[in-house]
């Protein structure tokens, strides 16, 4: 307990609580910005938390994690852009939401009310179940994250909105482009072409920023052809989800930062891992699965809360065994040894009281967070109202600026392009970007640890079957991947069951 | 006379063919098996070989079952069309002289453009916003996050 | 329509006067920000080393403004590549890694030390043999027996084929005639301490700092250290050179210029480093977060990269690496 009050002493100090606040509206800037990573922003901010005392440096860099997952989700609803990767399943729904049925603010409403409750959902399971969760993130080996990343792609089947046929060409496609580069697993170069920038592969961020935002831009330029400005009437009452919505969705509230939590603390995967996952998950579960890709709420919170959830989840392995769960925690890490804290076994025995500021602070960020993205949705939803021939050019030109600042890469900023053309077309053509994007995103996951299993086992196939949460995971995978073959049967049996 | 029948049996050749593209270059890399596992060129073989079955698949079912597909227009060349292709144009420009001319310059003509395309043709919107634009980019990209943006190449 | 192409003339002179116009003719380093590229990913190793190095160093160098620069693509090299482009006026400074010493070899890369002139190296992580703390060995020598007895057994994590650890796993069965199984870990080595930690392989050879805290609860034991002298944050663990074997492998990160800058900002730079790398606060950065803190300056850095160039030339084209 006096722990507890020493933690609370620690936390409510002036600076550190402007610190927290100033990191988490941070946060949501960077998020928002298509370009501006995560990492980025911990990193630059990194040298300022030196100036703070304790703990309180920690909290800022809490603020931004939180917030950045959070912000993305702003661009994704409004532009159709996602602002960081983890948001790219935002736009499925949230999109169509804002635009489509002209509701942007209840939209963002369900955005950040998901975002809050899987945030503080993960920070409750930290603070209850940190090692017990962290013993089972320990279980995973190469099988098991092969048999994830297997189950991600599954998820190509779920999110190609056009032809799933269309949808798993584009997926494989994008399992092609993360094999481009040095491939660690054998030290050669692939599909380079002599040239020394794809030796790092084609970046993730621009090739996403083409795709969703850039062929979105060109997509309504053809749509606001010569059409007159019509200006939508976008008062809000009230910015707090209905209650008729929060039913709705509870159910998928909870799973979701279920799934987010149990992801953010496997180490090496993220909010968008979870937020694709959350997805599918949603919408297999769920009694509208017809309306998703069309404004479903179910399709906004599934991917919100899922990757906010994270945030919780990966501090799990970071807090109780020194293992960072994704690259921001990875800095976070860092600068709590910089501080003097040790993460690891040891520091909750020697270090009770930070650790527990570190919980508070957690839930404090996601309240935070909250608090300005409820507030300021009535400005957000202003950028709907915005006419096409001013938002447009503006639009485009941050995407270059985004593309261009996430490496400092002249050469990022022409692929970007060149994924907004194709892009552009393939949209036409009912090709489903997220499919496209879940390939590149899990394509390394799965060759790497595919292959590295095989070393492990000596060549032999078995392991995959024989490692439980390995065979789960892959019967489950093929269960989805085939579904749309047995699904009308099981339909029949149960239509005869009934009769 | 385009429909997306049409389009489903150019998409398929196409991926067929970088289906088989994909196979010839993994070939080179090595599909063997040894200690290090499978070889480099083993996972992006079988991507190649499994675009060129989706290629297969998607013709056969659009030539079955693909009727109703030709009710789905493509739209590619309406005027909306043409614009979209116009703005295409203004953005290879803009990246040629991203290189030459820096972004700050470029931007300054990119805008506008982008603006004159979309009809607009109130001067002062055309030369406010595209001021307004750039200094805000300098001011939170140049001088807060200390990006350095591509500078015109007499400046090197 | 003239009037507005004048305006728009005027527009563009403003803005580019106003970009060139900062200038001037002020002494070194106070006439510009001095940029440094470090060629990885904000938040890794090489990136807090690079900027807790300039935030250390700015006390020390009066005026200077240092501005650190990602460009992780291309593998690293395009950022090294840059720096080694760039005009030689002491405004330009990159970060080069261990790498350097080994692409060459590969095939990927065009630049060798050669085209850089060292200010100073803040870390130089050495290969340290990590097991787990319930492993059948206590020592080098037990661990070595127990590779004989079964050999291609012992799952050794590296960090990518081809790449720094995994030519310390080669080096190591090379010097004691042994032969293990190699299971690379494209990810880094978070990954390989939470596959040590659960269990699924046997050792490592790496970069001690990233098992700092399951060395200390208890989990996990190190071995041998393949560096000159004691880590000063493991101070029990011996060398591989105090138990008979000359094996030096550390990944290194420096802090270097173009090789045409003018030697008197050079010394200036080196100058400021020795100051920087012996201070307290310095130290203390670096040994809070497991890692040895460095003071490789000026010369000796030149010959470590000398040195490593050569060693790893011969040791990749004896175990024929692609």
């Amino acid at each position: 307990m006096s722990e507890i009050l020493a933690a609370l002493g620690q936390i409510f100090v002036p600076i550190n609580i402007i610190g927290l606040i100033f990191g988490t509206f941070i946060g949501i800037l960077i998020g928002a910005m298509p370009g501006l990573s995560v990492n980025m922003g911990i990193a630059l901010l990194f040298p300022l938390t030196f100036a703070f005392q304790g703990i309180g440096g920690i909290l800022m860099l809490l603020g931004i994690y939180c917030g950045a997952i959070y912000g993305g989700s702003i661009s994704a609803i409004l532009l159709k852009t996602p602002g960081t990767p983890a948001s790219a399943a935002t736009t499925l729904d949230g999109y169509p939401m804002a635009v489509k049925y002209k509701q942007p603010g209840r939209a963002l409403g369900l955005s950040t009310f998901g975002s809050m409750f899987g945030g503080i959902f993960s920070t409750i399971c930290l603070i209850l179940l940190a090692p017990q969760l962290a013993k089972v993130a320990l279980q995973f080996s190469k099988p098991e994250y092969f048999a994830l990343a297997i189950f991600g792609i599954s998820i190509i089947t779920s999110v190609s909105s056009g032809s799933i046929l269309k949808g798993i060409i584009g997926g494989v496609i994008g399992l092609f482009i993360s094999t481009i580069g040095i491939d660690a697993m054998s030290g050669k170069v692939r599909f380079t072409f002599g040239t020394t920038y794809l030796m790092g592969g084609l970046s993730f961020v621009p090739v996403l920023i083409g795709l969703f935002a850039f062929s979105q831009v060109l997509a309504t330029m053809e749509e606001c052809y010569k059409k007159p400005y019509e200006k939508y009437d976008v008062t809000i009452n009230k910015v707090f989800p209905s209650p008729s919505d929060i039913k709705r969705v509870f159910v998928t509230l909870i799973r979701s930062s279920f799934i987010g939590t149990f992801i953010g603390c496997v180490p090496g995967t993220g909010g968008d891992i979870a937020s694709f996952i959350s997805y599918d998950q949603a919408k297999r579960w769920s009694k509208y699965k017809d309306n998703f890709g069309n404004g479903e709420p179910e399709g906004i919170i599934a991917p919100e809360a899922g990757n906010n959830a994270v945030s919780g989840g990966a501090m799990i392995p970071m807090l109780t065994l020194g293992i960072p769960g994704d690259g921001a925690t990875a800095i976070m890490l860092g600068a709590l040894m910089v501080q003097g804290l040790q993460p690891g076994p040891l520091l909750f025995t020697q270090h009770a009281s930070s650790v527990y500021a570190i919980f508070i602070g957690l839930l404090l960020a996601n309240i935070v967070m909250g608090f300005f993205g409820f507030s300021l949705i009535r400005i957000f939803t202003k950028v709907i109202n915005i006419p096409k021939e001013i938002l447009l050019p503006i639009v485009f030109t941050l995407t270059f600026v985004g593309a261009y600042s996430y490496n400092n890469s002249i050469n990022d900023v022409f692929v970007m392009v060149f994924f907004g053309f194709l892009g552009y077309f393939l949209n036409k053509m009912q090709f489903s970007m997220s499919a496209i994007v879940i390939g590149i995103i899990l394509g390394a996951m799965a060759e790497a640890n595919f292959r590295g299993s095989l070393i492990m086992s000596d060549g032999s196939l078995a392991i995959f079957i024989t490692r439980p949460i390995c065979a789960i995971f892959l019967f489950i995978s093929l269960l989805s991947l085939l579904a749309p073959l047995y699904a009308p049967f099981i339909k029949k049996l149960f239509k005869k069951a009934k009769a | 006379m385009d429909n997306m029948r049409k389009w489903n049996y150019i998409i398929s050749l196409i991926t067929a063919i970088l289906g088989a593209i994909l196979i010839f270059l993994s070939s080179q890399l090595g599909f063997a098996f040894n200690a290090s596992g499978p070889g480099a060129g083993f996972w992006p073989g079988v991507l190649g070989g499994i675009l060129v079955v989706l290629a297969v698949a998607l013709f056969g079912t659009s030539l079955i079952k693909g009727k109703g597909l030709e009710e789905v227009p493509v739209v590619l060349n309406s005027p909306a069309n043409k614009r979209v292709y116009s703005m295409m144009g203004i953005i290879v420009i803009y990246c040629i002289l991203l290189k030459t001319a820096g972004f700050y310059l470029s931007t300054l003509l990119f805008i506008p453009s982008t603006m004159y395309l979309m009809e607009v043709r109130d001067k002062k919107k055309l030369i406010i916003m595209p001021l307004v634009t750039v200094i805000f980019i300098y001011i939170v990209f140049g001088i807060l996050l200390k990006t350095k943006l591509p500078m015109p190449i007499f400046m090197n | 329509m003239k009037k507005r192409i004048l305006l728009l003339g005027l527009v563009t002179a403003l803005v580019s006067g106003a970009m060139v116009g900062c200038g001037g003719q002020k002494p070194y380093p106070k006439a510009g920000d001095v940029t440094v590229i470090v060629p990885k990913a904000p938040g890794g190793g090489t990136d807090t080393a690079a900027r807790g190095l300039v935030q250390y160093m700015k006390p020390n160098l009066e005026g200077v403004n240092f501005v650190v620069t990602n460009k992780p693509d291309g593998g690293g090299v395009t950022g090294m590549v840059e720096t080694a482009k760039a005009k030689a006026d002491g405004y330009t400074l990159g970060l080069v890694t261990v790498e350097l010493a080994m692409f060459p070899h590969q095939g990927k890369a065009n630049v060798t030390f050669e085209d850089y002139i060292p200010i100073c190296a803040p870390i130089a992580a050495p290969a340290a043999l990590v097991v787990p703390a319930d492993a059948p060995y206590d020592n080098l020598d037990e661990f070595v027996a127990y590779c004989k007895e079964n050999p291609d057994q012992i799952q050794v994590g590296n960090s990518g084929v081809g790449a720094i650890w995994h030519s310390a796993a080669l080096a190591f069965e090379e010097e004691f005639d042994v032969s293990l199984k190699h299971i690379p870990y494209p990810n880094g080595t978070a990954d390989i301490a939470a596959a040590l930690t659960g269990g699924h392989i046997n050792a490592t050879m790496a970069d001690p700092s990233s098992f700092k805290s399951q060395v200390e609860a208890g989990s996990l034991k190190i071995l041998g250290i393949m560096a000159d002298n004691r880590s000063a944050i493991y101070p029990d663990v011996p060398t591989f050179k105090e138990l008979g074997y000359d094996m030096t492998i550390r990944a290194w990160a420096a802090l270097v210029a173009p090789k045409d800058t003018p030697s008197e900002i050079v010394e200036q730079l080196r100058a400021a480093a020795k100051v920087t790398c012996e201070s307290e606060e310095f130290k203390n950065y670096f040994a809070n977060q497991g890692i040895d803190p460095q003071a490789i300056i000026g010369e000796d850095c030149y010959e470590m990269m000398q040195e490593d160039h050569a060693m790893y030339g011969e040791l990749l084209k004896k175990l024929d690496i692609q």
